[in-house]
């Protein structure tokens, strides 16, 4: 509807009269200048035009002094930036967007970014950032401090942690580098430390409460997946308890360009979240029941004979033989080798083709062979010297019984009956069959019948879980369930199966945080430890009810509490190392990296009980968070853009990203580098060390027993500085990344010169791929060697695991897949669900102004409106969040894609937006599962892959207002 | 009317509302000088009231008989919201973090992710908006001064800060209410649609920093364009609000995807729509029937393994493909000693093509190293 220029005439003045400023006076005021029609052209336009120009000039500034940089904080994302610098001041950050386009058939990975970190040139100027050492003057968290050198900072730190290595010994000592910088060069310079000074080191993961045990137990790794262009190329996309519009938001792309390129997109959450709202089907799973839908899809997988018998008989424990009489695998040790129904022919030519290898009869187990009728061991678990998988090969050809009942004569001649474990997870997944589960998942059984045929059916199906399941106090059986699904479809490599998170093998990385073996590190327990510290079992009384714990699981409080101390007591200090999950209750000197520990621990005593514990806290950050308040000395870190680092995993793309300051930045404060610092820290202790080892000619001043840790038996504080920087090679961050690259496989061949003229990060190379290739022009997924070479999985049984039979996991009915019900209160009627929040990474840029004026400006509640309705409550009310372990005050939000049963509160608020300093882990108990915390069996043995979680979800509450 | 008219397209479907593309508008442009409560780019859930509060309520743009329609400026408390400050200083005093007003009222995001519906059929989508350099701009025809104009060569409109006087005529008269007030200079500020950057071979940053690649930049008349396709050839890409009149120069592709409804008994009624069709006719016109039906058919055709087109442009596999600059056209206006032109040093190459700008091959991935080509360079690689 073009208009004439008369008609533009009358609509102007037309605007005159209109509109409802100015008067028409105001034209009176004139200019020279005649303009024709301002929509076609436009005398003298450059004045302004130069205006903007010169402004875009100045962000700009000049483009070989630029840095590279990602934002390392526990996001995960990782992506190449390109910092913009102008007079040695960063004016902002914009996308490198260069990296390749790998397949043109596939879209590439650009820009990747985020709304987080498209500002962090904005923080890094923040008042809050900490520019000078300090040190605390009044009480803790009172905010008195004073500003003090360089030199009597580390001082101070170096002599607390020196006197705790002779008064305590070495595990007196926490060193520990938090969630806030999760980066492979940097990160390592306090986790070398640690390991250096033999102090203790918590499992991160495991704390944040981000873990993946359930899955561990499945395939013997917990981070296991593809890479996110992986899903481009599904049929179908399932994300569980995932909202990757909001937590994923470099990866998100390529959800909806796969539904463009023809992928089915299917989320599973109880809140109708970001990405809900553009998917083919949203499942409205009740929170805390995912597992109860797990394993109703797991039935219908059976019952409607979906599952593919002919991989689940190679690649998983489903035709190991279990006995009836005592729930316990069937092993070679077990049974009576002479008698006729055992294939002696098999076990001999394995023998023979073993070589003399060993084999290990009680991690060896057999299953009935339907060829022959016999009873046969099967190759490639942990016990067998035979690693393949493959079932038909010279000298043995098995087929495997899924089913039936069969008799086995053991080693005592007694018979025993025997059934696949198939069969007893079929009867298992028949007690949650899916309208018999409808009234607790909400899941319709027609969603369930759906499901089934989604996951089993097409081509390619990948089923992609979050980290709020593991975030219930059973969530641990709920990813177990969840992971178990797949494989039933045979769902490995090509055919897509499970993602949690991938990770690239990355070798050599060693060389920066670690020292060839010669110290182990004094690895923690994540969960325990911050349990221990905290006291936490007090909130456990406080928080659960009795009737509900005993009807969940079958045991009352008292009870549960006593094997927990039985349980923990078996595991503490040096003495317990490999007897469970350890950890160190004499810790008193902690020295702390980018770890806002008391936003995220749970609970309304931690905080005191966790005070009173640490004699002394030392705190290494860029900004004032809210523990830095309660620290004893402040170390001023520079943050993202100021540093040289690295970062590779985890491996949701194939890229290492690189930062490289920019030229000629100006210092802001007189913050350092982690690694400055660390060198900094060796070289005072070994000062002082030698000081009072020549002042008394004693060795015990240099020599600090630590006989289970250290080769050597000691503690060499004469020769710490050599150590620690490879004799002067590593002592900055730069050196730190040159190292990373000339000692890496996966990143050759690259340097700090290509990386930073590629725009900041480099293309792994083939070596990354854990399981599978990492090839040049396709996706990645885990586990096609495993598919297509027969290799084994890291597990007991050496394939995909159904069955554990360690005593406990039998005494709480989780010997084969399950599901258990949340323990939250049942009196309070809302679950508190406090998920990855799209504005921050935990903690990290929650304080960021431009982002808090792009949410509410405070801590905000998410109800339903009728919900709200009922409780008087209006959008914008401050609102009381209670329950009988304390209580928080925050804003409410009308939210209608709020179930009415939850609450919903994103996560990552510090206690200092709390009124009275009160966050909302107040309401939150983490009681320690005791599956999480049995140890030993199989290859659920304490480490990387086998901690436990906090639990952030397991609370529930209820709402006024106030 | 300009000469050539750059526009942009935005797919909603892909659009995850992160709000990265108002964030990279804020740190290049509105971060400072009295434009902090300004975002020249914003992200709003629909249904919802939108920044300012209820814009599509306040009048502006013309009415069907091409005359401007009455407006109001929306109130900077209420409607746009106070940008408000912290005092991070008062951390190290042991204080706690909180805005400098108790009123936190509203926002430019304050209804995020709310739209409508009940649980568990609640719905909502994204529509990020900068200003939509129309064709007829009701700003441009409010200005008592003719302060307001479009540039001859690409459509782009912008505020004369030399002639314009601060009378606020234009934010009554734009019905999208993308012209902000400056209180600090007193004048009228907009998106400028990022012209030092396309001049310059780089998009606007708002798309090209958007992560959910839902941006497209181009000339509307570069046929091998995906602007060109998506505008006129399949014509998926509608202006918002077209009934306000001012023919806008932004495009979106609007909201296919959503999951189906549930019944009582909690079973998903196949074929249900959770966001009313009228309310996307309101939006994007009946046209919007038309565009859905193309998206639907075309994305069945790709889901049976056929080729479409359609489908190839939007799922975008080459991020820098997303955008056309032209940037030897622009390098023309320097020939013709167009004012300002000194700064038109090419800093990027890979978003230089156009239908005047032949695909500047780019062999492998440097970026710091190849940034800053000679002239001649440029030419004879674009020959």
């Amino acid at each position: 509807m073009a208009i004439s220029r008369r008609d533009f005439l009358k609509a102007v003045s037309a605007a005159g009269v209109a509109t409802s400023v100015g008067t028409s006076e105001a034209f009176a005021k004139s200019n020279a200048m005649i303009i024709e029609d301002p929509r076609s052209s436009y005398p003298n336009s450059s004045y302004i035009e130069n205006m903007y120009r010169k402004e875009f000039a100045y962000t700009y500034g000049q483009k070989e002094e630029h840095g590279t940089a990602y934002h390392c904080v526990n996001c995960q994302g990782n992506c190449a930036w390109d910092v913009w610098v102008q007079n040695g001041i960063v004016t902002r950050e914009n996308q490198s967007a260069n990296y390749p386009l790998l397949n043109p058939k596939i879209p590439d990975a650009n820009p990747r970014g985020c709304n987080k970190g498209v500002q962090h040139s904005q923080i890094m100027y923040e008042k809050d950032r900490i520019l000078y050492p300090m040190k605390r003057v009044g009480e803790r968290g009172e905010g008195k401090w004073k500003r003090i050198s360089w030199d009597e900072a580390i001082t101070e730190v170096a002599t607390k942690i020196y006197e705790t290595m002779l008064t305590v010994g070495p595990q007196g000592n926490y060193i520990h580098v938090g969630a806030g910088m999760l980066t492979e060069a940097r990160a390592a310079s306090g986790k070398r430390l640690g390991t250096l000074l033999g102090a203790v080191r918590p499992y991160i993961a495991s704390y944040v409460g981000d873990m993946f045990p359930g899955v561990s137990l499945v395939y013997g790794e917990g981070n296991i997946g593809f890479t996110y262009d992986f899903v481009y190329t599904a049929n179908v996309q399932i994300w569980w308890g995932q909202d990757p519009n909001k937590s994923r938001i470099p990866d998100a792309h390529y959800v909806w360009e796969g539904k463009y390129n023809g992928s089915k997109v299917i989320v599973i959450t109880p809140d109708y979240n970001a990405t809900c709202k553009s998917a083919d089907l949203w499942v409205p799973v009740r929170a805390g029941y995912d597992g109860f839908l797990a394993m109703a899809i797991i039935n219908e997988i059976i019952q409607k004979k979906l599952y593919k018998p002919n991989f689940i008989k190679v690649f998983t424990d489903l035709p190991f033989l279990v006995r009836l009489d005592n729930k316990k695998l069937l092993r070679l040790s077990d049974i009576d080798i002479n008698d006729p129904s055992f294939d002696k022919e098999i076990f001999h030519n394995m023998e023979e083709k073993a070589q003399g290898k060993h084999f290990e009869e009680h991690e060896v187990f057999l299953s009935y062979n339907l060829k022959n009728g016999k009873f046969t061991i099967m190759p490639g678990s942990e016990g067998n010297p035979i690693k393949t998988l493959r079932l038909k090969d010279i000298g043995w050809d098995i087929d495997p019984a899924l089913e039936g009942v069969y008799e086995v004569r053991l080693k005592d001649g007694s018979k025993v009956k025997v059934t696949p474990v198939f069969e007893l997870v079929k009867a298992e997944a028949q007690k949650f069959a899916a309208e018999k589960v409808f009234k607790l998942t909400n899941v319709h059984p027609k969603i369930v019948e759906q499901l089934a045929k989604d996951i089993a059916l097409p081509k390619v199906v990948t089923l992609s879980m979050g980290f709020t399941i593991g975030k219930y106090f059973n969530g641990m059986l709920a990813q177990r369930a969840i992971a178990s699904i797949t494989p039933l479809c045979g769902r490995l490599g090509p055919y897509g199966g499970f993602n949690s998170e991938n990770e690239w093998s990355i070798s050599g990385l060693a060389k920066i945080s670690g020292f060839g073996g010669k110290y182990r590190e004094r690895f923690a327990s994540g969960f325990v430890s911050e349990f221990v510290l905290g006291n936490m079992m007090q909130d456990f009384d406080k928080l659960y009810e009795e009737d509900t714990f005993k009807q969940v699981m079958g045991m009352s409080k008292e009870d549960y509490k006593k094997k927990v101390q039985e349980m923990l007591s078996k595991s503490e200090g040096d003495k317990g190392v490999g007897k469970g999950k350890s950890y160190w209750n004499n810790v008193q000197t902690f020295l702390l990296f980018a770890d806002a520990r008391f936003r995220r621990n749970k609970g309304s005593s931690y905080k005191k009980v966790f005070l009173e514990k640490a004699k002394f806290i030392a705190y290494v950050d860029f900004r004032m968070s809210d523990f830095a308040n309660y620290a004893d000395i402040l170390l001023p870190a520079k943050s993202h853009y100021e540093v040289w680092d690295i970062r590779t995993n985890p491996g949701y793309h194939r890229f290492a990203n690189l930062a490289h300051p920019p030229a000629n930045l100006k210092p802001v404060g007189e913050a350092k580098s982690e690694w400055e610092i660390c060198t900094m820290i060796v070289e005072k202790i070994q000062e002082i060390a030698m000081k009072k080892y020549k002042e008394t000619g004693d060795q015990k001043y240099i020599k600090i027993p630590d006989p289970e840790f250290s080769k050597t038996g000691y503690r060499d504080l004469d020769t710490l500085v050599e150590e620690y920087t490879i004799n002067g090679q590593l002592r900055t961050d730069k050196d730190a990344v040159e190292i990373a690259l000339e000692s890496t496989d996966q990143f050759k061949p690259n340097t700090i010169e290509s990386m930073f003229k590629r725009g900041g990060y480099l293309v792994l190379n083939e070596k990354a791929g854990k399981s599978s290739p990492l090839y040049p022009d396709k996706p990645y997924n885990v586990f096609e060697n495993n598919l297509y070479l027969y290799e084994r999985f890291e597990t007991l049984s050496g394939r995909i695991t159904y069955y554990v039979d360690d005593d406990l996991w039998i005494q709480e009915g989780a010997n084969v897949p399950t599901a258990k019900e949340p323990i939250r209160p049942r009196k309070y009627p809302f679950v508190l669900m406090t998920p990855h929040a799209r504005w921050s990474i935990h903690s990290t840029y929650k304080t960021s102004t431009l982002l808090l004026r792009l949410q509410r400006g405070k801590p905000y509640l998410m109800i339903n409106p009728e919900i709200a309705k009922k409780k008087g409550i209006k959008d914008g009310d401050e609102v009381r969040v209670y329950n009988s372990l304390g209580e928080f005050y925050v804003m409410a939000k009308i939210y209608p894609s709020c179930p009415k049963d939850a609450v919903i509160l994103e996560h990552g608020w510090e206690p200092f937006f709390y009124k009275g300093r009160k966050g909302h882990n107040e309401v939150v108990a983490s009681p320690l599962n005791l599956l999480e915390l049995s140890d030993g069996w199989g290859h659920l043995k304490f480490g990387g892959n086998w901690d436990g979680n906090q639990h952030a979800y397991e609370t529930s509450v209820d709402i006024e207002k106030v | 009317m300009s000469k050539r008219q750059l526009a942009m397209v935005m797919d909603l479907n892909k659009c995850i509302g992160c709000q990265t593309c108002t964030v990279a508008c804020k740190t290049q442009w509105t971060n400072r000088n009295g434009r902090e409560y300004m975002y020249w780019n914003n992200v709003e859930t629909h249904p919802g009231h939108g920044y300012p509060r209820d814009w599509m309520e306040a009048g502006g743009g013309f009415d069907e008989n091409g005359n401007l329609r009455d407006g109001i400026i929306p109130d900077m408390v209420l409607d746009y919201g106070v940008p408000w400050d912290y005092n991070h200083d008062e951390l190290f005093n042991g204080s706690l973090l909180h805005a400098n007003t108790d009123k936190l009222e509203w926002g430019p995001n304050w209804d995020e992710d709310v739209g409508g519906g009940e649980y568990p059929n609640s719905y909502f989508f994204y529509i990020p908006r900068i200003c939509n350099h129309c064709s007829n701009p009701g700003c441009l025809a409010a200005c008592p001064r003719e302060a307001i104009f479009k540039r001859e060569q690409d459509g782009i409109v912008l505020v004369d800060l030399e002639r314009c006087q601060g009378y606020r005529y234009c934010i009554a008269g734009c019905p999208y209410k993308k012209i902000y007030f400056n209180p600090k200079i007193s004048k009228s500020e907009k998106c400028i649609f990022c012209f030092p950057r396309v001049e310059r071979g780089l998009p606007p940053a708002c798309a090209h920093q958007c992560v959910g690649r839902i941006r497209f930049v181009g000339f509307l008349d570069d046929e091998e364009g995906q602007v060109y396709k998506l505008v006129h050839k399949y014509k998926v890409a509608l202006p918002l609000r077209p009934d306000f009149g001012t023919q806008p120069n932004v495009y979106y592709v609007p909201p296919l995807f959503e999951p189906p409804k549930f019944d009582e008994n909690m079973e998903p009624i196949e074929g249900s729509r959770r966001t009313p069709i009228e309310y996307l006719e309101l939006l994007f016109g009946k046209e919007v029937h038309q565009a859905l039906e193309t998206l639907k058919r075309e994305q069945e055709k790709r889901a049976r393994g056929e080729e479409s087109e359609l489908m190839d442009i939007l799922i975008a596999y080459s991020h820098r493909d997303m955008f056309r600059l032209d940037n030897n056209y622009y390098q023309g206006l320097v020939d013709k000693k167009l004012k300002g032109t000194e700064f038109f040093k090419v800093i990027d190459q890979r978003y230089l093509q156009g239908a005047n700008t032949q695909r500047v091959e780019i062999k492998d991935y440097t970026f710091h190293e190849k940034i800053l080509p000679q002239k001649e360079e440029t030419k004879s690689s674009q020959h």
